[in-house]
């Protein structure tokens, strides 16, 4: 059984991957250190029309033109205070992740229950690779951002609350 | 005559007794008058023109003897006094014609005239025939037969003039004896008229002598019962006035007293507003003492508000190197998670790397976490050094409100001050007042000294009057007596 603050072992992949901890809104969240490259103060982002409302807009990063998501509009579909910006990986160059506060680097494990389909919704729209603890408190551990296929962020689209 | 005086009656009665007396007196003289005059003209008509009827028979007699001697003796002398005994005789028919009035006497009058024309027509032939006989031989040598009848005829006519006189001379004495019968009625008529006009005055002067008169000896001895009875109430009345005068005499002694009481007690009461007027001096300076002090805690409490905004403006600076401190803090953590991201893909070294960067990040979360702590408690205290600064102001306000009050204070008490100055002044006033009113309180007492004796011999007065009363009462009675009413 697994404690409260302790990392729950891993079922999939490198069980207890060292992930970097931050808050969007009111959920605690996990990404794990490989997907990201910097974290830094919120950039000015430019709102785009035509854009899901996830979608914040676009910001310069290191010279370039990036896309800034709001998780916590994707996960929860709520409003929620950003002060990081966390840069990620993706197969079409880095996104900005507009989130809460970072707690750290911690090795965040699911367990068995992490992967109940119920938690974690149908194959095709899942964001969350699993759920694990930090004292008692739920992480949700996101996928990276790589093998988020582009019907998941259509579906994304299509479910997302408009701003 | 109820509104005129009684000599005003007595008056008019005697004015009215002389005036029937002068209406008597002249009706008599007027009938005298009328009398006088009645006989007057039938004496004047007996006199004249009885006489002169008789002279009327006298001259035709004479004439007569004069013609009748001059037929005898043919003398111019006889012929002449014949002539002049005709002229006499016109002249008294001329004479009876201008006093006689009587149409009827005028008439026989003028039938002597015409008889006496006649005789003398008659005797002028016998008279010129007498002329020229020298030698007169027989009587009928003249041829008279004529005359004897004119001269009968005009002696008749005469004596019928003469007797017709006589009779109006005998009617003219018997209506005057009639207007002296008339006159002597009258005269009697009005003497009891008079008569009966002076008893109705007296009778009248009488009953308005004892009614009038009677009526007032009346009101005045009823007059004199109330005048009687007034003095002996003024007298009763004088006595509890006396009394009370002497009541009054001795109130006033000891408002007297009182007076003086009050002028001594004023006295004290001036003394006493000197010494609080001296205690007003006294507690001016004591005053500006404490202004002073109120003076200097308003500057104590100006710099303790510069210093508290001094201190808020330190802790404003501390304020700033704290979100400094929170800033460079917040930048290790970014940069140390940062770091510890590198190294995670740097294998063992960066494994370890990482673990110094999180010791750098956790130092960097405990450096944010004491400034902001820092932060917290330089916020307290600014609120703090904010909430003296507005207790010091609130302070420094009710310094200078109280500063105020102790202006209206002292303005309060320079005015109790002067007050009681004034207080001083109006009580020496009633100090002098009240030795005034001493003064007059005891003239007062010597007026009412006075008041009282005249109040004694008032009724003593009284007394006298009240005597005085009763006797001219008597006396009234007594009055009523001589008037004749009997009234009592």
């Amino acid at each position: 059984m697994v404690q409260p603050g302790q990392i729950a072992p891993s079922t999939e992949g490198t069980a207890g991957d060292d992930s970097l901890v931050f808050r969007a809104g009111a959920l605690l969240c996990a990404l794990r250190l490989g997907e990201v490259i910097e974290t830094m103060r919120p950039l000015a982002t430019h709102p785009l029309a035509g854009t899901p409302a996830f979608v914040t807009g676009i910001c310069i990063m290191r010279g370039a033109p990036t896309l800034v998501i709001d998780v916590a509009r994707l996960l929860g579909g709520a409003e929620a205070r950003v002060t990081r910006f966390v840069a990620v990986r993706t197969d079409r160059g880095p996104v900005a992740l507009a989130t809460g506060e970072i707690q750290g680097v911690r090795a965040i494990g699911t367990g068995a229950a992490g992967h109940h389909e119920a938690l974690l919704g149908e194959a095709p729209a899942r964001l969350v690779a699993g759920v694990g603890t930090i004292d008692a408190a739920p992480v949700l551990v996101l996928r990276s951002m790589r093998l988020v296929p582009d019907e998941v962020w259509a579906a994304a689209a299509a479910t997302a609350v408009p701003a | 005559m109820a509104k005129r005086t009684f000599g005003n009656k007595l008056g008019l009665g005697f004015g009215l007794t002389v005036a029937l007396t002068l209406i008597m007196g002249a009706s008599s003289v007027a009938a005298l008058s009328i009398v006088v005059d009645a006989k007057d003209a039938a004496v004047r008509e007996a006199v004249e023109d009885l006489v002169s009827a008789e002279h009327l028979t006298t001259k035709a007699e004479s004439r007569i003897s004069d013609y009748r001697g001059y037929l005898l003796t043919n003398t111019q002398e006889n012929l002449d006094q014949a002539n002049r005994d005709r002229e006499e005789f016109l002249a008294l028919v001329v004479q009876l014609r201008g006093t006689l009035t009587d149409p009827d006497t005028l008439a026989l009058l003028d039938a002597v005239s015409v008889a006496e024309a006649k005789h003398a027509a008659v005797l002028q032939p016998v008279i010129e025939r007498r002329r020229t006989i020298t030698n007169l031989q027989n009587i009928g040598q003249l041829n008279a037969v004529e005359v004897t009848p004119a001269r009968k005829a005009l002696q008749e006519s005469i004596a019928v003039l003469t007797a017709h006189i006589r009779a109006d001379v005998e009617t003219a004495r018997e209506n005057s004896s009639a207007r002296a019968t008339q006159a002597i009625i009258l005269i009697v008529v009005l003497g009891l008229l008079a008569m009966a006009c002076g008893g109705y005055i007296a009778w009248r002067l009488n009953r308005d002598l004892r009614r009038e008169v009677g009526a007032a000896v009346g009101h005045i001895q009823s007059s004199s019962a109330q005048l009687e009875a007034a003095a002996a109430q003024q007298a009763t009345g004088g006595r509890d006035q006396a009394s009370a005068m002497n009541e009054i005499t001795t109130t006033i002694s000891e408002l007297l007293i009182t007076s003086r009481q009050i002028a001594e007690s004023a006295q004290r009461v001036s003394q006493i507003a000197e010494d609080t007027a001296e205690a007003a001096r006294t507690g001016d300076a004591t005053i500006d003492q404490t202004r002073a002090s109120i003076s200097a805690i308003r500057s104590q409490v100006d710099q303790i508000v510069q210093h508290m905004l001094a201190l808020g403006e330190k802790s404003q600076q501390i304020g700033g190197v704290v979100d400094l401190v929170s800033e460079l803090a917040e930048q290790t953590n970014i940069l140390a998670i940062n770091a510890t991201i590198e190294a995670s893909g740097a294998g063992e070294w960066g494994r370890r790397f990482a673990v110094v960067a999180e010791e750098i990040r956790k130092l960097a979360d405990r450096t944010a976490g004491s400034a902001k702590e820092i932060r917290a408690l330089i916020d307290d205290v600014r609120g703090a050094v904010n909430t003296t600064v507005m207790a010091t102001e609130i302070g420094a306000k009710s310094v200078d409100a109280g500063s105020r009050q102790f202006d209206d204070a002292t303005s309060s008490f320079r005015r109790i001050a002067q007050l009681v100055a004034t207080t001083n002044d109006a009580t020496r006033e009633i100090e002098l007042t009240t030795k005034q009113q001493t003064t007059a309180v005891e003239q007062v007492n010597v007026a009412a000294s006075d008041t009282a004796r005249v109040t004694r011999e008032t009724e003593a007065s009284a007394v006298q009057t009240k005597q005085t009363a009763a006797h001219l009462s008597n006396l009234s009675g007594e009055l009523l007596e001589l008037v004749g009413t009997g009234r009592r």
